[in-house]
C-alpha cells in the first residue's frame, strides 16, 4: 500500500515537473533564425514582404492560423515581424512555442511548432506563384491631406497647402481654387469663400493683350496670389481662409473645387476635401469669466409728463316729480353731488391738475307729454351743470351738456331683467304699434302692471350722467406704478400702456424674470415705436435674454458706436438754471458689457475682442480684451497674450501649451499636466483628455492595442465621462487613425471584450 | 467716286474710335534690317484672336546693290493660342511692291502683287516687348521689264516685257515688336 502511493507520488511529480518545465522554459525567449523557402523557386528570394507571427505554444499558432484563414483578422497579442526580401528572419521566441506566417498570395496561413531548433527552415508551398516585374506608370493625382480647421467660437479657421504638379501647370496657364463649406450633417452648402487664383508668367502677361480688356472689371484678379504658377517640382499654393457666423455644436468642412485653365479651355478640373468635419476646438477647456456691469438707471430715467386720465361715472339724483329740484326727502341725492363737487375740487386746488373736459347728460323719464319730458330733462341736466360749474377754478367752456328723454324701450328692458316678462311684453308691443311718443304713454298708463311695476321703474331713469377727463402733472409715486401693474388688468394685458418712466419704476421693483422681460419688451417697443429706442429697456431685455441662454446682439447695437469713446455723452440745450442735460449716452460700460457677453455667448469672439476697446481702460477690461483676443486665436501669433493667459490658472496654461500644437509646446503642457502640485486629481477627465491630445501627436503609430495599452487617457477619460467619447469622435486634434482606432478599443470596452489584465505577451 | 471716298473717310473715323480701346504694336523686321531694308510694321489687335498687321519696306541699296523697291504688307492674324500676339499664329498675307534691282548683270523693274500664307511664333519677352519668327509662301503675280545689264546696243524699252506667276517664300523674318497699349 506504501509502494504503491509513493509510485503515485512519484508519477505526479513527474508529470508536474513536465508541466512546469514548459511553462517555466516557455516564458524564456531565446534568437530563432528562420529560413522561408520558397517551394517552387527552390530559393529564399521572397517576392513579396511576409510576417512572421510567434507564440508561446503551438496550439495557439494553431488556432491564430485557423482564425486566420476564416476571417483574414491577424492576432492582436502575438508579436509581429516582417521578413526581409532574402527571406531570413531573426526573432526572438520560445523554443517550445509555436510560429504563424501569413502572406498576400498565400492561400493559408502556415503554422508550426519549433520545437527547441535555434534555426528553422520553412518552406512555403503557397509561394509559388511568381510575378514578372511590371513598371507602371501613372501621373500622379495627389490631393491635399485633408487638414483639421480650428473652431474659435462661432468661427471656423483653416488653412492646407496645395500642391500644383508640374504635369498640369503651364506658363499660360491659371489655376482657380474656389473653397466651399459645407455643413456636415444636413450636407448644406454655407458659404462659398472667396477664389484663391493663380496665374502663369504668360498667362498674366498675356491677359492684357485681350481685346477690350479692362483688367478693374476682371473679378479674378484681386484673388490673384503673388507668385505665378511654376512648372517646377514642389510649387505649392498656401489656402488660409476663415468663416464666421458658424453655429455653434454643428460641424463643418471645405471642400476645395479647383480647375486649370490656359487661353481657351478648362483643361483639367477636380475637387478634394480641404478640411475634414472634425475640427480643432483648442480652447474649449480655457476657464474665463464674462460679466457684464450693472446699470445705472438714473442716467435714463425719463421725466414725468402731464398725461390725461378720464373719470366716467353718473349721478343718479331723484327730482321732485315734474320740477327740477332735487328731492330733498332723498338725503343721497345731496352725498353724491358733494361727493363729485369736492373729487373736482381737488383736482383743480391741486397745483399740478386740470379737468381738461366734464360731459353731463341729463335725462327724465318718458311719462306723460313728451314735449314737458323734453324740457324737464333740459332743466335737471341744466340743474347739475349749474351745481358743477359754481365750484371754484371750474371752466365753462370746457363743459359739455345735453339732455334727452329716456324712451319706453328702457323701460321694457328693465322690466324684462326684473323678470316681469309679461308686462315688458305689452310695453314693447305698444312701442311697435305706434310710434307716437304720447300715443305710447297714454296706452302704457293704460296697462295693468303700470301702477304697479311700471312706475317702480320710472325714478330710475330720471338721472344725470357725467364723465371727465383730468390731467395730471405729477409723477406717480414707483409703488402707485407698481400697484397698478399688479391689480389693474388692462395694463398687465397690454391694453393700456405705461409710460416710460412708469417702466423705469416698475423694472427698479419687479424682481421676476419673466415679468421683467415682458416688461422690457413692452418698454422697448414703445420707445421703439417712438422712434428713439430707450437703452434701459433695451438693457433689461439683453440681461433677461441672457438669463435663459438667448441672444440677440441688434438690441443694443444703435447704443454703440465705434466712432465714440467709451461713455460717450451728448448734452442737449442749456436749461435756465445753467445745467444742460444728458440726451443720450453712447458706448455705454454696462451696454457695452452686456453686449460683449452675447458676442462670447454666441461665440462671436472676434466682434466681442472689438468691443473690449469701447469700454474703460481699467485692469479688468484689459484682462477680458487679453482673454478674448486668446478665443479669437491671437495666442499663435502673440507671445504676451499667450503668457498672459497661461499665468491666469494651471489649466488654462496647459490648454494654451496645448493648443499650439507643436513638439516644444507638447512638451511643456505634458510637464504641467503631469505636475501633481498642480494637478493634485490625475483622473479628472479633463487632465485626461488633454493628456490623451498632447501624447497623441506624438505617437507615430496608433492602433487599439497602442490606445488600450500604451496610450490609455482617452479611454480612462471616457470612462469617467462618457461625453468626451462623443467629444473626442469630432475632435481634430486627434488623427482620422487615432480616433478609428479609439472607436475599436471604446466598442470592445462597451461589449466586455477590453480586459486588460487578461493580456498576456 | 465722291461717294466713295466718302465712305472710306466714314470708315476710318470708326475705325479710329474702335482702335482706342485696342492693342497696338509696332515693330521692325530685324532681318530687314540687317539687309538695310528700312520696314516698319504696325500690329493692330482686333478681336480675340485676330489681328491685323501691316508692313511697310523700301530700300535704295542693299550692300552697295542697286536695288530699289518699296512694297507694303497687310496680313490677317489668327492666334491659334487664345490670345493675341502670344504665342503661334496662321495668317493671311498680301504683297504689293514695285522695284527696280539690279541682279546677277540682271535689270528687274516692274511691280509685283501676291498673297500667301504666313507661319509665325511669338515669344512674349515681357509685357511690352515681343519677339516674333515667322515665314510665308505665297503665289506673286509680277509685271516687270527684264533686261541685261551688258545690253548697250538697244536702250531699255519702257514697255514691259516679262510677267508671270511664281511661287515664292515671300515673307521670312523676325521681328522685335513693342506694344504701345
Amino acid at each position: 500500500m506504501m509502494r504503491k502511493k509513493i509510485v503515485w507520488l512519484l508519477l505526479l511529480l513527474f508529470v508536474g515537473m513536465d508541466v512546469c518545465q514548459g511553462q517555466i522554459f516557455g516564458s524564456a525567449d531565446k534568437v530563432v533564425t528562420i529560413k522561408l523557402l520558397n517551394k517552387d523557386e527552390g530559393n529564399t528570394l521572397l517576392l513579396e514582404p511576409l510576417n512572421v507571427f510567434v507564440f508561446n505554444t503551438p496550439s495557439q499558432a494553431y488556432e491564430a492560423a485557423h482564425l486566420y484563414d476564416k476571417t483574414g483578422e491577424t492576432p492582436r497579442f502575438a508579436k509581429n515581424h516582417a521578413v526581409s526580401q532574402d527571406g531570413v528572419c531573426a526573432l526572438a521566441a520560445p523554443l517550445d512555442g509555436g510560429i504563424m506566417i501569413t502572406g498576400l498570395s498565400m492561400e493559408k496561413a502556415y503554422y508550426g511548432r519549433i520545437n527547441g531548433q535555434m534555426e528553422l527552415t520553412v518552406s512555403l508551398p503557397g509561394m509559388g506563384r511568381t510575378l514578372r516585374q511590371v513598371d507602371v506608370t501613372a501621373k500622379a493625382k495627389l490631393r491635399p491631406r485633408p487638414k483639421p480647421g480650428k473652431r474659435f467660437g462661432n468661427k471656423l479657421k483653416f488653412e492646407n497647402d496645395f500642391q500644383i504638379l508640374p504635369q498640369y501647370a503651364k506658363a499660360n496657364a491659371r489655376l482657380v481654387l474656389v473653397p466651399i463649406v459645407v455643413e456636415c450633417q444636413e450636407g448644406d452648402t454655407v458659404a462659398v469663400q472667396h477664389p484663391w487664383v493663380v496665374d502663369g508668367t504668360l498667362f498674366e502677361m498675356t491677359q492684357k493683350r485681350r481685346m477690350g480688356y479692362d483688367e478693374s472689371h476682371d473679378p479674378l484678379i484681386a484673388y490673384r496670389v503673388d507668385k505665378n504658377m511654376e512648372t517646377r517640382q514642389g510649387m505649392s499654393v498656401h489656402i488660409e481662409d476663415s468663416l464666421t457666423n458658424l453655429v455653434a455644436g454643428k460641424s463643418y468642412r471645405c471642400d476645395i473645387k479647383y480647375w486649370y485653365e490656359d487661353y481657351g479651355r478648362v483643361y483639367f478640373r477636380d475637387s478634394f476635401n480641404c478640411v475634414p468635419c472634425e475640427s480643432r476646438n483648442p480652447l474649449r477647456f480655457l476657464e474665463y469669466k464674462v460679466d457684464s456691469k450693472e446699470i445705472n438707471p438714473e442716467d435714463y430715467r425719463k421725466l414725468p409728463r402731464p398725461e390725461l386720465h378720464s373719470q366716467p361715472g353718473s349721478l343718479s339724483l331723484t327730482f321732485v316729480v315734474g320740477k327740477a329740484v332735487l328731492d330733498p326727502a332723498d338725503s343721497t341725492n345731496f352725498t353724491q353731488l358733494n361727493d363729485l363737487k369736492s373729487e373736482l375740487s381737488a383736482i383743480l386746488n391741486s397745483t399740478d391738475g386740470t379737468v381738461q373736459q366734464f360731459d353731463i347728460l341729463g335725462q327724465s323719464s318718458p311719462d306723460g307729454r313728451y314735449a314737458v319730458n323734453e324740457r324737464l330733462g333740459y332743466d335737471r341736466m341744466m340743474f347739475a351743470f349749474n351745481e358743477i360749474a359754481s365750484i371754484p377754478g371750474m371752466d365753462r367752456r370746457n363743459m359739455t351738456k345735453e339732455s334727452r328723454v329716456a324712451d319706453w324701450e328702457q323701460v321694457a328692458d328693465s322690466l324684462f331683467a326684473d323678470s316681469l316678462k309679461e308686462c315688458a311684453e305689452q310695453v314693447r308691443a305698444i312701442i311697435r304699434s305706434t310710434s307716437n311718443k304720447d300715443a305710447q304713454f297714454l296706452r302704457i298708463a293704460k296697462l295693468p302692471c303700470y301702477e304697479k311695476e311700471i312706475k317702480k321703474i320710472l325714478p330710475r331713469l330720471r338721472t344725470v350722467y357725467y364723465q371727465y377727463q383730468y390731467e395730471i402733472n405729477r409723477a406717480f409715486s414707483p409703488i402707485e406704478v407698481l400697484e397698478r401693474w399688479q391689480t389693474d388688468k388692462d395694463f398687465r394685458s397690454g391694453k393700456r400702456e405705461f409710460a416710460l418712466y412708469e417702466f423705469g419704476y416698475l423694472f427698479d421693483q419687479v424682481k421676476d424674470p419673466k415679468e421683467l422681460e415682458i416688461l422690457a419688451r413692452r418698454a422697448y417697443r414703445v420707445s421703439k415705436n417712438m422712434g428713439n429706442p430707450w437703452p434701459l429697456a433695451a438693457y433689461h431685455l439683453a440681461q433677461c435674454y441672457l438669463k435663459r441662454d438667448t441672444c440677440d446682439t441688434t438690441l443694443l447695437s444703435p447704443f454703440i458706436r465705434f466712432d465714440r469713446i467709451p461713455n460717450f455723452k451728448r448734452y442737449g440745450a442749456q436749461r435756465p438754471d445753467g445745467t444742460r442735460p444728458v440726451e443720450q449716452i453712447i458706448n455705454d460700460e454696462a451696454i457695452v458689457s452686456t453686449q460683449i457677453v452675447m458676442m462670447v455667448k454666441m461665440g462671436n469672439f472676434e466682434e466681442g475682442y472689438g468691443l473690449t476697446g469701447l469700454l474703460p481702460k481699467t485692469e479688468e477690461s484689459e484682462k477680458l480684451r487679453k482673454f478674448l483676443d486668446c478665443l479669437n486665436g491671437g495666442y499663435e501669433d502673440s507671445e504676451q497674450i499667450r503668457n498672459y493667459v497661461a499665468s491666469t490658472s494651471p489649466m488654462n496654461c496647459a490648454v494654451i501649451y496645448s493648443a499650439m500644437n507643436n513638439r516644444m509646446f507638447d512638451e511643456m503642457a505634458m510637464e504641467v499636466l503631469d505636475d501633481t502640485m498642480l494637478f493634485p486629481n490625475q483622473n479628472d477627465p479633463k487632465i485626461l483628455y488633454l493628456k490623451a491630445i498632447v501624447s497623441g501627436r506624438s505617437l507615430d503609430f496608433v492602433d487599439e492595442y497602442v490606445l488600450s495599452e500604451d496610450n490609455t487617457y482617452l479611454l480612462e477619460c471616457c470612462k469617467q465621462d462618457e461625453k468626451y467619447y462623443r467629444m473626442a469622435r469630432n475632435d481634430g486634434d486627434f488623427t482620422e487613425d487615432y480616433r478609428k482606432a479609439f472607436e475599436k478599443v471604446w466598442k470592445m470596452y462597451k461589449n466586455g471584450e477590453l480586459n486588460l489584465n487578461d493580456i498576456k505577451f | 467716286m465722291k461717294r466713295s471716298l466718302f465712305l472710306v473717310i466714314a470708315m476710318l473715323c470708326l475705325g479710329t474710335t474702335a482702335v482706342q480701346a485696342q492693342l497696338l504694336a509696332v515693330k521692325t523686321d530685324v532681318l530687314m534690317d540687317a539687309l538695310m531694308v528700312p520696314n516698319l510694321n504696325a500690329e493692330l489687335v482686333v478681336g480675340e484672336r485676330s489681328s491685323i498687321n501691316a508692313s511697310a519696306f523700301c530700300s535704295k541699296k542693299i550692300y552697295n546693290k542697286d536695288i530699289r523697291m518699296v512694297g507694303l504688307m497687310p496680313e490677317y492674324r489668327f492666334w491659334m493660342s487664345g490670345r493675341p500676339m502670344s504665342r503661334e499664329f496662321i495668317g493671311l498675307a498680301v504683297m504689293g511692291v514695285r522695284y527696280n534691282l539690279t541682279w546677277d548683270k540682271k535689270i528687274y523693274n516692274g511691280n509685283a502683287i501676291g498673297a500667301g500664307v504666313t507661319f509665325g511664333y511669338s515669344f512674349n519677352l515681357s509685357s511690352h516687348w515681343d519677339l516674333e519668327c515667322y515665314g510665308s509662301v505665297g503665289a506673286v503675280y509680277y509685271d516687270q521689264k527684264y533686261d541685261r545689264v551688258d545690253n548697250k546696243e538697244e536702250k531699255l524699252s519702257n514697255r514691259h516685257n516679262s510677267y508671270g506667276y511664281s511661287v515664292i517664300p515671300f515673307k521670312l523674318g523676325i521681328s522685335f515688336s513693342y506694344i504701345i497699349k
